[in-house]
């Protein structure tokens, strides 16, 4: 161990407030001020959302995309009218089985992309009942798209239509939510359902969105609240509200 | 010392040449190379179906590499050209019963083609035992030793094609073609008939004994087929009329009796009338012939045939699958040829005898490149040997070429299981054939296995001054020997190096795979090893913790996870069949598993899969289910045994019940927790710095680290990092993989502390391609040894106490044998808790805080303890390190009053980068009921120091001089 000076400064804290160092670095907020936003894709296993979003991140689509384990983590800046827009997307694993998993993901996200793929019938009930999930536990504003994948199949493979476009998308108005047909694989509609969900962000409610308290020890703060899945409560929060800090400290 | 041996490479000869004999060139590899359609026309989904072609191949000829018989030429190695296209790499010589006709005209010994027409019935049986048929038998197919003995070659491609239907040229010569075949639609032509190779080995039998090519007359290849196609059979007699040919070699006089009947009973046109292999072997025209060598009956496609060599004393060798233990038995016992119930899948075959597979390997370490070889031979990059030259329908239409169809369709096939060899007897074909025809070839490329035998002779040899085998090293072309490679002989002399340190472990891993020396002299001490298997266990584990022969990994890892037992019979039991709920989850899955390996995207490789996954299922019967990023873990074992299924099943079985014991149940949740809870703490007790900075920005291992636990890293990193991830993780503590992920952000560590959350997470999506998995896990295994078990889940404590030191005695520890609190109020506590125990380990190497009162501390405190009541803790940082720095841990302790105040201060210590900080769970209250406990109190006066601590006021000049007493135990102050 490498020897300090014993002459820290030391800022005066409270009592019950745990250790921190002081953040290492700031980001400097960009000149466009992107509004940030978090997006967790939710959908069956298999029914293309990763590759959705590598449809969208970078443009790219890969045969026999490898399953999610988990989540998986990725941004991208999306341009609307006068604004920014930076998602952090949160793209989780299908298996019903991850899905204590899930409410970690989708607590405090702005918007929710569900997937179904149009040539699996049971892939819209899954979807149907993480929308109500949804609409029960998540944030209320939040905006939500129901997306049926894969049209490519069934416009030019042959494969036979499984989901009716009429009946989901009634569905969906129903429900309010927004609707599209996709395929991650040729590209079609992808980016629509981005902006389109970007479009119906209230951002006026949202900045500044910082949360000051949101950055506390693991020691405070997430006890005893909601506790879908034991132990995850908060963790997505507490980085998010981290990365979102920096922004709403300077949009103050 | 050992001397291994090795012979000409071939089988079927023993192998105790000495080393002149390396040189002789009898035995070459082979290399046949057929391509797909590479049409001009191509549409980029014409490519992906040629591509699937390929990968359906591929998977298929794997069970080919496996089969090993004296009368067949061993299948090498499949490979995936550069252009999609296949090469396939076999034992191969240059003599075959065409080229023996051409030079000595007809062959008149009834004795050589008794004994020939033998040798080709047994090999065809042991083909039908694994369900293939050949249907390309010709003359130029059935290969020679230099023994005369038959050695069938080129005899998988009917299988590996799926009858023909994954290309598009025809296989089977024309003129060996049987009647119902000609005359059968197409979808009968491409199933497996055993009946058409009896068929064609009569066409063989005429051709051998006139030297004449069958039907060489016939003036277009329409008319050899009709021909063929017109043969009748006598209703009575069984005997065959109106090809007039064959009729009147049946009726020469001088024809043998026996050969006559034989022949006849081959050419029977009723296919339903015709013997099959099986039953020809007891033909009387081999009465003479002594008790054949029993094919052994298998019930599964597993790998478990037995190659059966006999040496020049007439001792029999027999060989239980291609790695299997090897019987001695004595000539005139048939009887016991037969497969004994014992067969040990660990075993490998001794030493000096390497197989055609292991030297091909050498000879691709020592610089060897199957498509540079062939283009040194003048192919060029669009090889297509198997052109082809025409379809022709059994009506005798001319087709035009599969080739100009689009795609490989399996009826593009249809047309023709039909070709024309036109090497003998070129038929004379239409003008547009002829064309054609000139594309075809049947050229086996050979190559020479020179360089690899000259290098293995000297390192068989490696004092020929003082052995007696010869002494030839001289006149061998030998390689210049390396100077770095000084370990090279003490890897063959362990006795040599009495040094502890591993010499080889300076040279880099990748390094050590890719010398052919090296391996070589591995390859020889691991099959050594693993033949004494379990005697020699432990020595295979020191040796394993070096490395692991990269060849025989499959089978080093099954003995180092105590694989026994017949796994066959046990995998045969299980029921992979029965459809579950989770099939189609799997189905979901598989085909996204690994899929840039070549093995485990093709069809046969999701077919093996999906058994294995099932079969695990099965067995664990509901108490495990499956977790999607299972597949991935499956299929690191399925690679590596991939003829193998059983054992790859057994090796997943037992390696997921080391590592991940109850991660796969319904509800994994509170293991789940478990295991971040133990990741951040072995964080902040390794990397404090790290721990902190990731706390502070709510990086919380549940964000990365799930698939990191939950497959073990295989859905992380490719199959090439995990086979070495695991080689390691074997030999190691069940820990190991969490230490490993600890390393990993160690590793990153610089990045991750200048990045912001976001940042941070992106990273952690490119690290399968920066993590350095050799430093990883050498810094892996340095943790390992210096954490307390306390800190680890308990599921890979293993409930053992010996990371701090090895006795670990632990019995009447009831109640603080196990942590206070629960998992999910610990996991919110940066630092971890030790148990009592471990506590009491490490005591006499921590600097020991204590947070209680300061008049409790007098009255009563642990012997070089430090009373620290005061959280100001800043003045006394520089005091407290260099306190720290004389101990390798910090324990603090603390009563039940003050368990708040001592979470703190780990925290404090822990962002301040002291390593090492744990806390004592048990409270002071319950400690002091401890005999062993009390055994470490001390009642002394305490010793006070005053330290002065400048205080950063509100604005610069502001500021103020604050005292702080600290106390610690009389009986031992720090000294400095
Ligand atoms: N034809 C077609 N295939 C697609 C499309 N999107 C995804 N796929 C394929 O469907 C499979 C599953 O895609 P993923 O993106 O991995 O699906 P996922 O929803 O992320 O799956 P999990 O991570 O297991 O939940 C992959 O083989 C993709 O290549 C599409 O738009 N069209
Ligand atoms: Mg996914």
């Amino acid at each position: 161990m490498t020897s300090r000076t014993s002459n820290v400064s030391s800022s005066s804290r409270g009592r019950d407030e745990p250790a921190r160092p002081a953040p290492t670095s700031v980001a400097p907020a960009p000149p466009g001020k992107p509004f940030q936003v978090k997006l967790v894709l939710l959908g069956e296993a298999a029914v293309g959302k990763s590759s959705l979003v590598l449809r969208f991140v970078n443009n790219e689509y890969q045969d026999n995309k490898e399953p999610t384990i988990g989540a998986a983590f990725l941004t991208q800046k999306c341009r609307l009218d006068d604004k920014v827009v930076k998602f952090e997307i949160w793209d989780t694993a299908g298996q019903e089985r991850f899905h204590s998993l899930a409410p970690m993901y989708y607590r405090n996200a702005q918007a929710a992309v569900v997937v179904y793929d149009v040539t699996k019938a049971p892939s819209l009930d899954r979807a149907k009942s993480w929308v109500k999930e949804l609409h029960r536990q998540a944030n209320p504003n939040i905006v939500i798209a129901l997306v049926g994948n894969k049209l490519d199949l069934v416009v030019s493979s042959g494969v036979p239509r499984a989901v009716d476009a009429e009946e989901a998308r009634v569905y969906a108005e129903e429900m309010g939510l927004l609707w599209f047909e996709t395929s991650a694989k040729t590209g079609e509609g992808v980016s629509e359902v981005f902006t389109e969900i970007a479009k119906k962000i209230p951002f006026d409610l949202l900045t500044p969105r910082g949360r000051p308290n949101a950055i506390t020890g693991a020691a405070g703060a997430n006890g005893g609240q909601n506790s879908v899945a034991a132990g995850a409560d908060g963790r997505v929060d507490l980085g998010i509200a981290g990365g979102a800090q920096a922004q709403s400290g300077c949009a103050c | 010392m050992h001397t291994p041996i090795l012979d000409d490479f071939m089988f079927g000869v023993r192998r105790n040449l000495k080393p002149p004999d390396f040189r002789r060139e009898e035995c070459q590899l082979g290399v046949l190379t057929f391509s797909f359609k590479q049409d001009e026309s191509d549409s980029p989904k014409g490519h992906s179906s040629s591509s699937s072609a390929t990968s359906i191949i591929i998977g298929r000829a794997q069970l080919l590499k496996d089969l090993s018989h004296p009368n067949l030429c061993q299948y090498v190695e499949i490979l995936k050209g550069r252009r999609d296209q296949i090469y396939v790499v076999s034992e191969h010589y240059d003599k075959s019963l065409l080229s023996e006709v051409e030079q000595s005209g007809p062959i008149v010994s009834i004795e050589r083609l008794r004994r020939w027409t033998f040798q080709i019935l047994c090999g065809l049986c042991h083909l039908k035992d694994h369900g293939i048929a050949h249907r390309n038998i010709g003359t130029n197919n059935i290969l020679l030793d230099p023994k005369d003995n038959v050695k069938i070659s080129n005899y998988g491609l009917f299988h590996m094609t799926v009858g023909g239907q994954e290309v598009n040229f025809p296989i089977g010569y024309p003129r060996y073609l049987s009647p119902e075949l000609i005359v059968s639609n197409k979808r009968k032509r491409s199933q497996t008939s055993w009946k058409q190779d009896v068929w064609a080995l009569g066409i063989l039998l005429f051709e051998l004994h006139t030297g004449r090519t069958f039907l060489s007359d016939a003036p277009t290849l329409s008319d050899l087929l009709t021909t063929i196609a017109s043969a009748r059979t006598h209703p009575e007699t069984g005997v065959i009329t109106n090809l007039t040919d064959i009729e009147r070699w049946l009726e020469e006089s001088s024809l043998d009796a026996d050969l006559r009947q034989f022949a006849g009973a081959c050419l029977c046109p009723d296919p339903t009338r015709r013997p099959d292999p099986q039953s020809l072997l007891s033909h009387s025209f081999f009465a003479n012939i002594p008790p054949a060598p029993i094919p052994p009956s298998h019930q599964t496609t597993l790998a478990d045939d037995v190659e059966i060599d006999e040496d020049d004393d007439g001792v029999l060798t027999l060989r239980f699958g291609r790695d299997g233990p090897v019987k001695r038995l004595n000539p005139g016992a048939p009887g016991k040829r037969s497969q004994p119930s014992d067969t040990d899948v660990r075993v490998v075959q001794p030493p000096e005898r390497l197989t055609l597979r292991e030297v091909f390997y050498l000879w691709k370490l020592s610089g060897g490149d199957v498509e540079v070889e062939l283009a040194k031979q003048g192919l060029g990059w669009s090889p297509s040997i198997y052109r082809l030259p025409t379809h022709v329908r059994s009506e005798s239409r001319v087709h035009r070429p599969a080739a100009s169809h689009d795609g490989i369709k399996p009826d593009s096939v249809s047309a023709g299981s039909l070709s024309v060899n036109p090497r003998p007897a070129p038929v004379i074909v239409e003008e547009r054939e002829r064309e054609l025809l000139e594309l075809y070839s049947d050229r086996v490329y050979t190559m020479s296995l020179a360089s690899v035998r000259s290098v293995l002779v000297e390192a068989a040899d490696p004092n020929p001054s003082q052995s007696d085998s010869g002494g030839t090293k001289g006149s061998v072309e030998t390689m210049p020997v390396n100077n770095a490679y000084f370990w090279f002989d003490s890897v063959l002399c362990p006795e040599e190096s009495g040094d502890d340190v591993i010499p080889q472990a300076r040279i880099p891993l990748a390094t050590r795979e890719r010398d052919m020396r090296y391996q070589y002299a591995r390859m020889e001490l691991f099959a050594r090893m693993l033949l004494e298997w379990p005697t020699e266990k432990e020595q295979l584990i020191v040796e394993a913790k070096v490395d692991i022969p990269p060849i025989y990994r499959g089978k080093v890892w099954a003995a180092l996870l105590d694989v026994e037992g017949d796994v066959n019979i046990e995998y045969l039991e299980i029921d992979k069949e029965t459809e579950t709920e989770t099939d189609r989850q799997l189905d979901a899955d598989i085909p996204r598993c690994h899929q840039y390996n070549e093995l485990l995207s093709s069809p046969e490789g999701h077919t093996r899969l999906r058994r294995v996954l099932k079969a695990w299922l099965a067995a664990e019967q509901d108490r495990l289910v499956y977790w999607q990023g299972l597949d991935s873990l499956a299929a690191v074992f399925l690679s590596l045994n991939f003829n193998e299924e059983a054992l790859a099943f057994a090796c997943f079985q037992r390696f997921v019940g080391k590592f991940l014991g109850n991660f796969f149940v319904h509800d994994n949740s509170p293991v789940f927790q478990e295991y971040m809870c133990s990741f951040q703490h072995l964080l902040s007790f390794h990397e404090p710095a790290l721990s902190a900075y990731v706390h502070s920005i709510g990086l919380h291992p549940d964000l990365y680290a799930i698939p990191w636990v939950m497959t073990l890293f295989a859905h992380v990193f490719n199959l090439e990092k995990v086979y070495h991830l695991y080689d390691k993780f074997i030999v190691g503590p069940p820990s190991l993989p969490l230490f490993f992920g600890v390393a990993i952000l160690a590793q990153a560590k610089e990045s991750i502390m200048t990045r912001e959350f976001n940042e941070c997470m992106l990273l952690f999506a490119d690290l399968p391609e920066s993590v350095d998995v050799d430093l990883c896990l050498t810094h892996a295994l340095q943790m390992c040894k210096t954490t307390p078990n306390s800190l680890l889940p308990v599921a890979v404590s293993g409930g053992k106490l010996n990371s701090v030191d090895e006795d670990g005695e632990s019995e009447g520890l009831e109640s603080i044998d196990f942590l206070s609190r629960p998992v999910d109020v610990r996991k919110q506590e940066l630092v971890g808790r030790v148990l009592f125990h471990d506590a009491l380990k490490m005591l006499p190497h921590a600097l020991v805080l204590d947070v209680r009162q300061a008049d409790d501390f007098l009255s009563h405190h642990v012997f070089h303890s430090m009373n620290v009541s005061s959280l100001e803790l800043d003045s006394v940082v520089t005091y407290l390190r260099l306190a720290a720095e004389e101990t390798t841990y910090v324990l603090i302790l603390a009563d039940e009053d003050r368990s708040l105040a001592a979470i703190r201060l780990s925290q404090q210590l822990v962002s301040l980068e002291f390593e090492h900080v744990v806390l004592v769970d048990a409270s002071f209250e319950i400690l002091s009921t401890q005999a062993e406990f009390i055994g470490h109190l001390c009642g002394c006066e305490c010793v006070s120091e005053t330290f002065t601590k400048t205080t950063d006021g509100a604005s610069p000049g502001d500021e103020s001089t604050i005292e702080i007493e600290i106390c610690h135990c009389s009986s031992a102050a720090p000294k400095f």
